[in-house]
């Protein structure tokens, strides 16, 4: 019955569609590219006319990325002589040559030598497909609604200007999606409110690392790739050699086996063994941004970690902020309990507590920061109500990690409720109730039979627990960027800020070993506490 | 009637605690509705007097936020396929093959499993830059396209299959890719389900190598979005919030429709 659904007639007709869908596709694609040129044209226009008649801004035309290492230059002046405070408005100006969507454009004022005078404008082109791949479904999408709409208003609306009409669907789309020109007002209205307002020491924009060029990685990182693939074929060979002799159905099988796990195998490789290794070779050089040459140091930067009082504030941090995990086990045992009860609503109710686990960290980390706010937080506010003192959560070194540790609380309860719940319910009914026969209460029920059967559930989320919290990152780029006075400063913070703020590789790699380290030996203690050997396939 | 009075307190407590869980949501949806000096009162009003609507135009016209949607759709779009991909052929062989190096590889799985993402973090960029990758969408995706976790998820499930209706197709003479396809995968799928919601997750939520290997504004994720406008809009905490609701509201949807998965995740990795 099914096979009558596919007729020839059918074939052509998705056939057609799919060529007229194709030849739509590229005009598009043409006369989009043709309205960005348009646009950028206007747009050199305009930077011109408010120097004078007589200036000629410089456009050059490059492609991205290879051009963004040639500008990095100017970029970077220009971002060194503006200051903190200035340094928003600078990267607004970006978001607002930005602001039209999926724009193939960026400009970037260029600033003369004793950087004051804007002296023109370096213009940077995306990759063609960049800027129109993902706008062209979008664009098919919307095409017949917006060519009628096209057809009714939006000509007439501006007749003077002579763009093909495809331009106006387009910008009619932009218009709809970000809202060229609103966003143009909006966001200027909102600049000049936010230069007026002084910026609290977290809410400066951050300094754009990328803007900076990595040098001489390239051929090393190719070397590397090298690396991983004679490793794997050296890995496999090993493997082929040192099994005894096999039979043909044998060798069979490892054949295909070794072709199911080829996709994780080279993934694994490149992505995982071979950074390892490379983390490893890199914390012995000196790998930093001014300095090109590299040589071979040792273990000196690990020596200079151990010597260095920001690597044990941020290791004694990051070891106090793990202590929330005992605490959220407590409290989600107990959770686990109520919500094991047999009554109606219950999965609703699951799902509640659970929610907070799948939701994006710095959605979390955002609305946390405003229940802490010092004077118009929830948090304080209700405080207060029960007679206590306000505290400002977040700008006092003394509670910042504190503050920190109840938002992960709230977030791991959820998922460590659902694994108790699962050891709960994996009980036998019959051993609480010979427990209840031989007259222990509830309390007894509990030390006697639940908590020891659940020992093994409890320990594997307190090691698990223990390792990611060992790797909070979000909540703190988010919320307090390592302060108040570096009181929240935790290690991976730490690899970030060294590795993408001060661009020491190198000492940045030696601390990522250190953390390895840690949590390698943690699940090693793990394994041993749970007393699991590991099984094989069979 | 004790029993009684005691399930009473019971039901009234669970739903206390699940409460006290969601307030942080409720407040986030009710400052995004206020107007941006109307929050700035003491004591903070609970609901917003009228509410405003165009906090979430404004606040998502700003930066190209449809933009970072369509980013982070098509992010997990290919790392949810290549890690359920890559996750069921290497769990299934894992869990069915006995082969040459299987030892070796039983061991470097696991391994991997114990390397935190941020200890490779440094020479992952390094490499994607040696590719030409770097704040390219390829550069983006590929860090995150085998999952190792979902490897010895999808090894566990397969365990828990009977062989003998493979082992049938076998018999009858299919090979052993014709068998991964024909019988294995499609009675898999719950766990594959399971799996790939798993992975959508993540790597909605992934913020630091995004935010790493992207540096122009038309790559950005929507995690990375908003975390640059809240430096953007600092002070305003009623676009923040509008903000936040809205890079909520995918994953939101997504977890209640199939929350019943979630549960069955966790317990099926978190107990192995």
């Amino acid at each position: 019955m099914t096979t009558d659904f596919v007729t020839p007639a059918r074939r052509v007709a998705v056939a057609v569609c799919l060529v007229w869908g194709l030849v739509v596709g590229a005009l598009v694609v043409r006369t989009w590219i043709r309205a960005e040129d348009a646009l950028a044209a206007q747009e050199g226009r305009s930077v011109a006319a408010s120097f004078g008649p007589d200036f000629q801004p410089t456009r050059l035309p490059v492609r991205t990325p290879v051009a963004a290492g040639r500008v990095a230059n100017v970029v970077r002046t220009m971002e060194r002589q503006i200051g903190p405070a200035a340094n928003r408005i600078a990267e607004s100006e970006r978001t607002l040559s930005l602001g039209r969507l999926w724009s193939r454009y960026v400009s970037v004022p260029v600033k003369d030598a004793d950087e004051w005078d804007v002296v023109g404008a370096v213009v940077l082109r995306a990759d063609w497909w960049r800027g129109v791949a993902i706008p062209l479904a979008v664009v098919l999408a919307t095409l017949l609604v917006a060519a009628t709409l096209g057809r009714r208003g939006v000509v007439r609306a501006s007749e003077d200007v002579s763009t093909p009409p495809y331009f106006l669907v387009a910008d009619a789309i932009a218009t709809l999606t970000v809202g060229t020109t609103g966003a143009l007002v909006l966001a200027s209205r909102r600049l000049t409110e936010a230069a007026a307002i002084l910026p609290p020491p977290s809410a400066q924009v951050r300094f754009d690392p990328l803007s900076l060029p990595m040098p001489g990685t390239r051929t090393l990182g190719v070397l590397l790739l090298g690396w991983c693939f004679a490793a794997a074929c050296a890995l496999f060979l090993c493997a082929w050699m040192a099994s005894p002799r096999r039979s043909v159905a044998e060798r069979r099988e490892s054949a295909t086996a070794w072709s199911f796990l080829a996709p994780s195998g080279v993934h694994l490789l490149v992505f995982t063994l071979g950074p390892l290794l490379f983390t490893a070779w890199l914390s012995l050089h000196p790998w930093d941004l001014l300095e090109t040459s590299r040589p071979f140091i040792g273990l000196t930067n690990y020596r200079e970690l151990l010597s260095d009082p920001q690597f044990w504030n941020a290791l004694r941090n990051t070891a106090l902020y793990t202590l929330y995990v005992p605490v959220t086990m407590v409290l989600a045992l107990g959770a686990a309990m109520l919500l094991n009860q047999p009554l109606r609503g219950m999965r609703v109710l699951r799902a509640m507590v659970f929610l907070p686990t799948v939701v994006s960290y710095v959605a979390i980390a955002m609305v946390w920061q405003w229940i802490y706010h010092a004077d118009y937080g929830l948090l304080n506010y209700l405080i207060r109500l029960v007679g206590g003192t306000g505290v400002d959560w977040l700008g006092n070194p003394a509670t910042a990690l504190v503050a920190l540790m109840i938002v992960s609380a709230w977030v791991q309860l959820g998922y460590q409720m659902i694994v108790y719940l699962a050891g709960l319910q994996g009980i036998p009914e019959t051993l609480l109730e010979a427990a209840r026969l031989d007259g222990a209460n509830a309390w007894h029920r509990f030390t006697q039979v639940t908590w020891p059967l659940l020992r093994p559930v409890s320990l594997y989320l307190l090691v698990t627990g223990i390792i990611w919290s060992f790797q909070v990152f979000a909540l703190v780029y988010v919320m307090t960027e390592g302060g108040p006075a570096r009181s929240t400063d935790v290690l991976v913070f730490q690899i970030y800020q060294q590795a993408w703020e001060f661009r020491r590789l190198g000492y940045a790699s030696a601390l990522s070993w250190v953390l390895f380290a840690i949590l390698l030996g943690l699940t090693l203690l793990q394994w041993r506490l749970l007393n699991r050997k590991v099984e094989y396939a069979g | 009637m004790p029993a009684r009075g005691r399930r009473v307190g019971g039901a009234v407590a669970a739903v206390a605690v699940a409460t006290v869980m969601v307030v942080p949501f409720l407040w986030m949806v009710s400052t995004a509705l206020m107007g941006e000096f109307e929050v700035l009162q003491y004591p903070p009003p609970m609901l917003p007097a009228t509410p405003r609507w165009a906090n979430f135009r404004d606040a998502l016209t700003t930066l190209p936020f449809a933009r970072f949607f369509a980013n982070s759709l098509i992010v997990a779009a290919f790392t949810v396929t290549a890690q359920v991909m890559a996750g069921a052929l290497g769990g299934y062989a894992l869990a069915r093959f006995r082969f040459a190096g299987q030892r070796a590889v039983f061991a470097l799985y696991l391994g991997a499993l114990m390397i935190p993402g941020v200890v490779l973090l440094i020479p992952r960029f390094l490499i994607v830059d040696a590719l030409g990758a770097v704040d390219t969408m390829a550069g983006l995706v590929s860090a995150e396209l085998v999952s190792f976790w979902g490897i010895f998820m999808m090894r566990q499930f397969f365990v828990s299959l009977p062989r003998e209706l493979e082992d049938a197709a076998r018999l009858d003479g299919a090979g052993e890719w014709a068998v991964f396809w024909r019988i294995v995968l499609p009675s898999a799928v719950p766990g594959l389900a399971t799996f790939a919601l798993f992975a959508f997750i993540d790597s909605w939520k992934s913020l630091l190598w995004p935010l790493v290997v992207t540096r122009s504004m038309s790559l950005r994720t929507v995690e990375v979005g908003i975390a640059s406008f809240h430096g953007l809009y600092y002070a305003n905490w009623p676009y923040q919030m509008a903000a936040a609701v809205t890079a909520l509201v995918p994953v939101l949807v997504v977890f209640l429709l199939t929350q019943r998965h979630f549960t069955r995740g966790v317990q099926l990795t978190g107990l192995r």
